[in-house]
């Protein structure tokens, strides 16, 4: 564990965070993903080994809650179009079954929980509502590439008398 | 004739009625608009970009054509809910000022009369502006009035402005000479 001053803990930490780990996130939706996912659903509070370890672990909460509502702002803020394409790679690039992702994540709204805790309840109400948006419109467009290639391949492959 | 004037004057009472009903009010809208996210309202930084977001018409261009009717009107329902919160909020934010205006202007002595009419112009000027505000919010909803908004959030700030005139007088006033 270091033994800095907690301030320039803090900026280290912050530092840390953001290149070791966030920045080898593909977009800022996956980093909110990877944020939220560090607090623990019970106490509400935020834990990261890695982090913990090298620093201490009020340090660690306090980077986490920090870089959460960060990357939570500017996401929030963002066009929905810009946020509609963070979807559409976060969907594409991490998940195995983007049907199943966008069926849970459209049905049980579980993006209610990338929310942090204490922030602007009128930026939480327009995230939200960009984010519903942004999936509909991103599960619309899945479905009409899916049907797209099943066209494309299907008039490609042999008939059955052939 | 007269009844198309008693007509007409019914429609007045109707549409007034129903602007005055469209003051919203804060357990209506299940959003928090307590003090404390007043308070949090005052200092927003990103406040240019909520406006954007809510009353500005990129987001309905871009979503228009592309989800279910269903959504679309989800989507205008919140947005709708959103800016009557704001408009809450920049309301009791007016409000605020006002009532300590108010109670430092009692205070002193050597009233501006100048300074006291820009006031109270100003505050009438922004209370026209909430309420046509509301009105077209009630009528149309809140995709593209951001002009109309950005105008009310500037009389808000001149307001305010003007107030601390009175207090920074005040201040110096009180303040004991050398």
């Amino acid at each position: 564990m270091t033994s800095l001053p907690s301030s320039e803990a803090f900026d280290a930490a912050l530092q840390d965070l953001r290149t070791r780990t966030l920045g080898r996130l593909q977009g800022d939706f996956a980093r909110l993903v990877y944020l939220a996912s560090t607090r623990n659903y019970n106490t509400g509070r935020y834990e990261h080994d890695g982090l913990t370890f090298r620093y201490s672990m009020p340090v660690a909460e306090r980077v986490l809650v920090t870089a959460h509502r960060e990357v939570f702002l500017r996401l929030a803020l963002r066009s929905l179009e810009a946020l509609t394409d963070e979807v559409q790679q976060y969907v594409l690039f991490e998940s195995d079954s983007p049907e199943e992702l966008l069926k849970v994540w459209t049905d049980l709204e579980a993006y209610r929980i990338l929310v942090p805790s204490e922030d602007d309840p009128l930026i939480v109400k327009i995230f939200r509502a960009n984010l519903s948006a942004a999936l509909a419109i991103v599960a619309r467009s899945w479905k009409g590439d899916r049907r797209d290639l099943a066209q494309q391949f299907g008039s490609r492959l042999p008939s059955p008398g052939q | 004739m007269l009844i198309l004037i008693a007509l007409g004057i019914l429609l007045i009472a109707v549409l007034a009625r129903m602007l005055w009903q469209s003051e919203p009010k804060a357990k209506d809208l299940q959003l928090d608009c307590s003090r404390e996210a007043t308070a949090r309202f005052h200092c927003l930084q990103e406040h240019d970009r909520i406006v954007e977001r809510i009353f500005g018409d990129e987001d309905w261009n871009f979503l228009r054509h592309r989800v279910p009717s269903e959504i679309r009107r989800s989507f205008l329902k919140q947005r709708r809910e959103m800016a009557f919160c704001w408009l809450t909020l920049i309301r009791v934010k007016a409000k605020g000022v006002m009532h300590h205006h108010l109670a430092y202007a009692r205070s002193f002595q050597s009233l501006e009369p100048v300074l006291e009419c820009k006031v109270a112009i100003n505050y009438l000027a922004f209370q026209l502006s909430c309420a046509l505000l509301a009105g077209l919010l009630w009528l149309r909803g809140p995709v593209a009035l951001r002009g109309t908004v950005v105008r009310a959030h500037e009389l808000c700030e001149r307001l305010r402005a003007l107030t601390e005139v009175r207090w920074a007088q005040t201040t110096l006033a009180a303040r004991p000479r050398s």
